[in-house]
């Protein structure tokens, strides 16, 4: 029997989108269970009503065959079942102790109780935790590993990951993996939800896979031939990549980046001297392991964050000038939550949007850009006067990259321009960037898809503990040779 | 029906039946009170809107919506002002005080001064706690919220000691001379120009710089998070700072026309004790979405109110704590209604939507 169970499904969120339509879905005992979809498929909504966190439209749950209903996701945890979000649910300025404890609710614990069982924990899956560190200064990993022992002091049994590895990179990838296999042999049953082909096929027993929020595919991993079988369940229809840009980047550079010294929120310094030029026309990449100063950087040279010492130097622009700048962070930053997508579309050019000496607001002006970014990556909205709040996340994330790119510019900080999206859309984001690279923008591409990165661009330079430690031509791209030097010396892996 | 139209749909339906709730509450009350509830409501009502008394009506409004207005620009930044109550004292003392000095100037040119002076009033006290918040990120509430107790305790020094009115039995200004008063807009009745002011100047002017201009926008952006306006490149330093002016500014104004087209003096009493203008006025503001054509309507509803109880307690005898009660208990509804909002929305676009698949 399984543990939990879902039965006929449906879910409309208000503003009409339906994210699940009918769907059965199971977890069983020590077994590894991908979801795979595109995104806006209702891959989440359907975890977060598993674990409490949305009630359903219609439909039933089953846990042990028992009908229950989650009222919230504290009743899920009780029956077992726990969520691990794509935006971790941290608080960053407390320690991961304290994070810890806080997950607690009634499970009475000393704190020195706590210190053991967090260690036994640690063991089992190869975690080392650093208890006395407040969150935010920890990776994207680290904070991960939090909350799957928090999930784990709930004795829970069923773990459920919203795509777990878009915010890692290689190395803690696969040590991500080797925690889910250990999850797996003492029983705990996992959802893993991704749109990641290759990472289903690695990790996974059963492979169910959603379109348009239903289910298209129930399959046992012996029963996938090939990724092209995948390939075609999820999206219907092949997906087509373009062929390669000419690469003709002037000599001319437009940003001079020197001796940039940056520090993160707590005063540290994550950026240790760095210095590089663009040049019109150029995809630079920014390799490295997740939190080794790309945050800072990209956020100093984008004016958010003033450098500690050093320059930057957007040649032939003013001191003012602002570079366009698709953040990683795209629900704190990149948006406004409660206001519309056509005000959202315009956030950064709100004055080049106004007329006259009261700066009235333009409509008209800003309803047709409005209008050219839904379409551009062909962003799901209920209409353009909608709170991006109505949104799914992967459709905030090309509300923004659209946005962006569509504003007139001259340097484009493109930072994981494509997590968390569809293979389509992040296609069709990579063939942008492309197409912008070759009007002449100068590109700043920082992501954690090293494949990603090969492809787009003309120079990759590879950033560990702060620091630049080698810029690769085109000529000498090698993935092998570019993640040791990810790893050199001075850069910690998290 | 667009989603904007449903929602808006749902807020209108919702606004109505809590003041229905509320009421129902308020009958039970009266009944409990010995009083006969049709009657002390038929008085409620008759005070706050009969045709006669509306006029009134807008006068009681006037001062209560000068200071929501002012809010709402401040709250959509979501810097939250609580301070209007002692900028509408300072605005209302510098207002007397400087009419008494000036009374030779003409009226056209005096007045007008006067307005904006006592404007300038009401900002520059709130200008300590907007530097405070700007740029220390000391919080606005507290520090506006003591600086309420500071200027009513130093108006109310003013009044007993230097500027009291020497022949006068209260602590009181002199009567300013009458060509220092607003002038009477409709003869017979007593709706001066601040009236004019509130409903046909500022309400229109404060819907078009926060729903129609790029400042109203920023203070939005600002409003939905600090980082979000960084991102998009607004300084919000100076976007706090002119979010706690206006708001001041509006709240010195409420109290300098109050002065010069009411009272004609500045008295401890010029902000009802029952429900003082500078406090209600947030629920105005709030009652209104931070919306000015809203909270244009909200101000003359609860201004019938506030009128209506005094009449019910003058009729029927209902005490006038529990006029007080009545008039908390429909914000109170209201507000209720707000909370449940979201949930009804979720619920009622997504059932008509499911019933369309």
């Amino acid at each position: 029997m399984p543990i939990i169970e879902l039965r006929k499904i449906t879910k409309v969120y208000p503003g009409g989108i339906v994210a699940n339509r009918n769907v059965d879905f199971d977890v069983k005992e020590g077994e590894i269970h991908a979801l795979l979809g595109e995104n806006g498929a209702g891959k989440t909504t359907l975890m977060k009503i598993m674990s409490g966190g949305l009630k359903p439209t219609s439909g039933e749950i089953y846990v042990n065959g028992e009908r229950v209903n989650f009222g919230s996701p504290a009743d899920a945890l009780k029956y077992g079942i726990g969520m691990v979000h794509q935006h971790f649910a941290l608080i960053p300025s407390m320690t991961v102790l304290e994070n810890l404890r806080l997950g607690l609710f009634d499970r009475k614990l000393s704190k020195d109780q706590l210190i053991v069982e967090v260690g036994e924990l640690s063991k089992r899956l190869g975690f080392d935790l650093r208890l006395d560190v407040p969150v935010d200064a920890l990776s994207a990993g680290e904070r991960q590993r939090i909350e799957i022992i928090r999930l784990l002091l709930r004795k829970v049994r069923v773990l459920i990951f919203d795509e777990p590895t878009s915010l890692l990179c290689g190395p803690e990838i696969d040590r991500f993996f080797q925690a889910l296999k250990q999850l797996k042999s003492e029983g705990h049953g996992i959802v893993f939800i991704t749109h990641k082909i290759r990472e289903a096929l690695e990790v996974s027993d059963r492979i169910t896979v959603m379109r348009e929020g239903r289910v298209i595919a129930k399959l046992k991993r012996s029963e996938v031939m090939d990724e092209e079988q995948l390939v075609e369940l999820m999206i219907g229809e092949r997906i087509v990549p373009l062929p390669d840009r000419p690469r003709t980047p002037s000599d001319k550079p437009i940003l001079i980046v020197k001796d940039l010294v940056v520090s993160d929120d707590l005063g540290v310094e994550k950026v240790k001297g760095v210095s590089f030029d663009l040049r019109a026309g150029e995809v630079l990449g920014i390799a490295g392991v997740e939190g080794n100063g790309q945050r800072e950087l990209a956020e100093a040279i984008a004016g958010l964050r003033s450098p500690k010492s050093g320059e930057v130097v957007f040649i032939g622009e003013n001191s003012g000038f602002r570079p366009s700048y698709v953040p990683a962070d795209r629900v704190e930053l990149g948006v406004a939550m409660s206001l519309s997508v056509m005000v959202n579309s315009i956030i950064r050019s709100i004055d080049e949007n106004s007329k006259g000496r009261i700066k009235a607001l333009d409509f008209a002006k800003i309803g047709e850009f409005a209008q050219k970014v839904v379409s551009f990556l062909g962003v799901k909205a209920p209409s353009l006067g909608a709170p991006v709040k109505y949104l799914s996340g992967g459709n905030i994330q090309k509300l923004i990259v659209g946005r962006e790119i569509l504003k007139s510019t001259k340097v484009l900080i493109a930072e994981q321009p494509t997590a968390g999206l569809d293979a389509r859309s992040a296609e069709m984001v990579r063939n942008a960037l492309s197409e912008l690279a070759s009007k002449g923008v100068g590109i700043i591409l920082i992501s954690s898809d090293l494949d990603e990165i090969l492809k787009l661009s003309d120079r990759i330079a590879v950033i560990s503990g702060g620091r630049i430690v080698k810029i690769f031509e085109r000529a000498e791209f090698d993935p092998k040779l570019i993640g040791i030097h990810m790893l050199a010396a001075g850069g910690y892996m998290a | 029906m667009s989603i904007e139209r449903q929602v808006n749909l749902v807020r209108a339906l919702l606004a109505l039946s809590s003041i229905g709730l509320a009421f129902i509450f308020c009958t039970m009350l009266i009944t409990l009170s010995g009083k006969n509830p049709g009657e002390a409501l038929f008085w409620l009502f008759y005070g706050g809107f009969s045709p006669a008394l509306i006029p009134e009506t807008f006068v009681r409004a006037t001062p209560l919506l000068l200071v929501s207005l002012g809010l709402s620009v401040a709250f959509s930044a979501k810097i939250w002002n609580i301070g209007a109550e002692g900028q509408l004292y300072i605005g209302g003392i510098v207002a007397a005080t400087l009419a008494l000095y000036i009374s030779g100037v003409p009226s056209p040119i005096a007045l007008p001064v006067l307005i904006v002076v006592s404007g300038i009033a009401g900002a520059l006290w709130a200008l300590i706690p907007a530097i405070l918040r700007a740029i220390y990120g000391i919080n606005e509430v507290i520090t506006t919220l003591i600086f309420n107790y500071i200027a009513i305790y130093f108006v109310s020094y003013l009044l007993n000691g230097p500027l009291r009115d020497p022949v006068s039995l209260f602590p009181e200004t002199t009567t300013i001379p009458d060509n220092m008063w607003l002038p009477t807009v409709v003869p017979g009745t007593r709706l001066h120009f601040g009236v004019v002011l509130a409903f046909l100047i500022m309400t229109p002017i404060m819907w078009f710089l926060l729903k129609r201009t790029a400042l109203g926008l920023k203070l939005e952006i600002l409003g939905s998070g600090e980082k979000t306006a960084k991102y998009a490149g607004i300084e919000s330093v100076r976007m706090i700072i002119i979010a706690m002016l206006v708001s001041g500014f509006m709240a010195g104004m409420a109290g300098g026309v109050e002065v010069l087209g009411i009272q004609h003096k500045m008295r401890l009493e010029i902000s009802p004790p029952t429900s003082p203008y500078g406090y209600t006025g947030i629920a105005v503001a709030l009652l209104g979405y931070l919306n000015p054509l809203l909270i244009a309507a909200t101000s003359f509803f609860l201004g019938g109110i506030m009128n209506g109880s005094t009449t019910m307690h003058r009729m029927v005898g209902v005490p006038v704590g529990m006029a007080g009660i009545i008039q908390a208990l429909i914000i109170l509804f209201i507000l209720l209604g707000y909370f449940l909002e979201e949930k009804l929305i979720h619920r009622i676009i997504g059932g008509l939507r499911k019933v369309e698949h």
